[in-house]
């Protein structure tokens, strides 16, 4: 029998507070897979790879490492189910080794009664879904229910920066045909606009996330499909913000995870997806859940 | 550690002396809650509505988590960078 996988969860800030039906449907997802998330209690902030990072390297780092020493305790791999945690843990990981900051940082945490070793296994839900619990396994769990729809996937740059992530964006491909859904579009990996945000949100609405969202208009895309819950922010406010403006593009957003839960059988109340600003109710109807 | 300190990484990482203003707002909030975004007594229901913890039990819930990001803010000097005043929230 195959062992049975278990991760410490770790949520990040914006899932739990802007996206729970996210947070729920990866619990119903990861249960009725029968995949044991553990509670990290404790844990704050990733901190963000953007702005801390920048701000603050060495609190960064610390910070970041403090996370992943209560994650550590736990003795199994870290689930990440955001891009910009994942970001901050891997590249926190990385400075850690190849500048040799791991001696610093584990006297930094001896103050705070913590220790991290470093070998912390940091697994995104990507890796989590296609490699841990595997495509076999997933194919006998979920129904190809999204056929005839079409979808924008939005990968989210932080995916594909560095040598260990940048096969991610292939495996989500391979997680979007397994619902039965067509993916379209051509501006699948320019970023959404988020860290440019921090510095002119104008530019960032008008010269990033406005770009993407006329290609998934002009493709036909019925919803835009995301893993990183900081891109479904972006895509949906700078939809709102853009309406003010008289532009109406009306194309829902979903974390990739609530469309799995769908496809396994679970309804979106169950997850609370009447929670979306932008309703996925003509999605719901075609798939035949609504 | 030394934020000047140029490693293999990044050889031509400088300290930021002094970071945009548009920074302040979010580093202020981590400073308070832990996090980059408040949770509101509408979220907490909104997650018990649907099963989830209303509050979850990371630095929304846990003080001494929040002491100890403070505590690493004021040793590294991040609350002085982005003058933070980091002080213990009475009630």
């Amino acid at each position: 029998m195959a062992k049975k996988l278990r991760y410490s969860a770790f949520w990040g800030c914006t899932i739990p507070v802007m996206q729970p039906f996210v947070e729920k449907a990866t619990r119903l997802v990861f249960e009725a897979l029968n995949v044991e998330l553990l509670e990290v209690e404790g844990t704050t902030c990733c901190p963000d790879p953007e702005i801390s990072r920048i701000a603050g390297p060495d609190a960064w780092l610390i910070l970041a490492s403090r996370n992943m020493a209560i994650a550590e305790a736990a003795g199994v791999p870290m689930l990440v189910l955001c891009n910009g945690c994942y970001d901050t843990f891997m590249k926190a990981l990385k400075e850690l080794e190849a500048e040799g900051k791991l001696g610093e940082v584990r006297e930094a945490l001896k103050g705070l009664s913590l220790d991290f070793t470093g070998k912390l296994e940091v697994r995104h839900v990507i890796e989590a879904l296609h490699d841990d619990v595997g495509l076999r396994r997933l194919r006998r769990k979920v129904k190809p229910v999204f056929e005839g729809v079409k979808v924008f996937i939005q990968y989210g740059c932080r995916v594909f920066r560095d040598e260990e992530t940048k096969r991610l964006p292939e495996k989500f491909d391979k997680l979007v045909s397994l619902l039965g859904a067509e993916a379209v579009g051509r501006l699948k990996r320019l970023c959404c606009g988020v860290p440019m945000m921090y510095f002119d949100e104008s530019r960032a609405v008008h010269e990033r996330a406005k770009l993407k969202l006329e290609d998934a208009k002009q493709s036909g895309a019925d919803l835009i499909v995301t893993f990183c819950p900081a891109c479904f922010n972006m895509l949906e406010k700078a939809q709102l913000t853009l309406a003010r403006e008289g532009l109406r593009f009306d194309v829902p957003i979903a974390n990739y995870v609530e469309l799995l839960a769908v496809a396994m059988g679970f309804e979106p109340d169950d997850f609370g997806a009447y929670m979306h600003r932008i309703p996925l109710d003509e999605v719901w109807e075609v798939v035949g859940v609504a | 550690m030394s934020e000047v300190e140029e490693g293999p990484l990044y050889p031509l990482r400088k300290e930021t002396l002094q970071p945009p203003k548009t920074f302040r707002g979010l580093i202020e909030t981590l400073a308070r809650v832990g996090h980059i975004y408040e949770l509101s007594d509408f979220t907490a229901d909104e997650r018990e509505e649907i099963g989830l913890e209303p509050t979850p039990p990371t630095a929304f819930s846990r003080e001494d988590a929040l002491e100890q990001l403070r505590t690493v803010f004021k040793e590294t000097g991040l609350d002085r960078k982005m003058s933070i005043s980091i002080k213990r929230e009475e009630g």
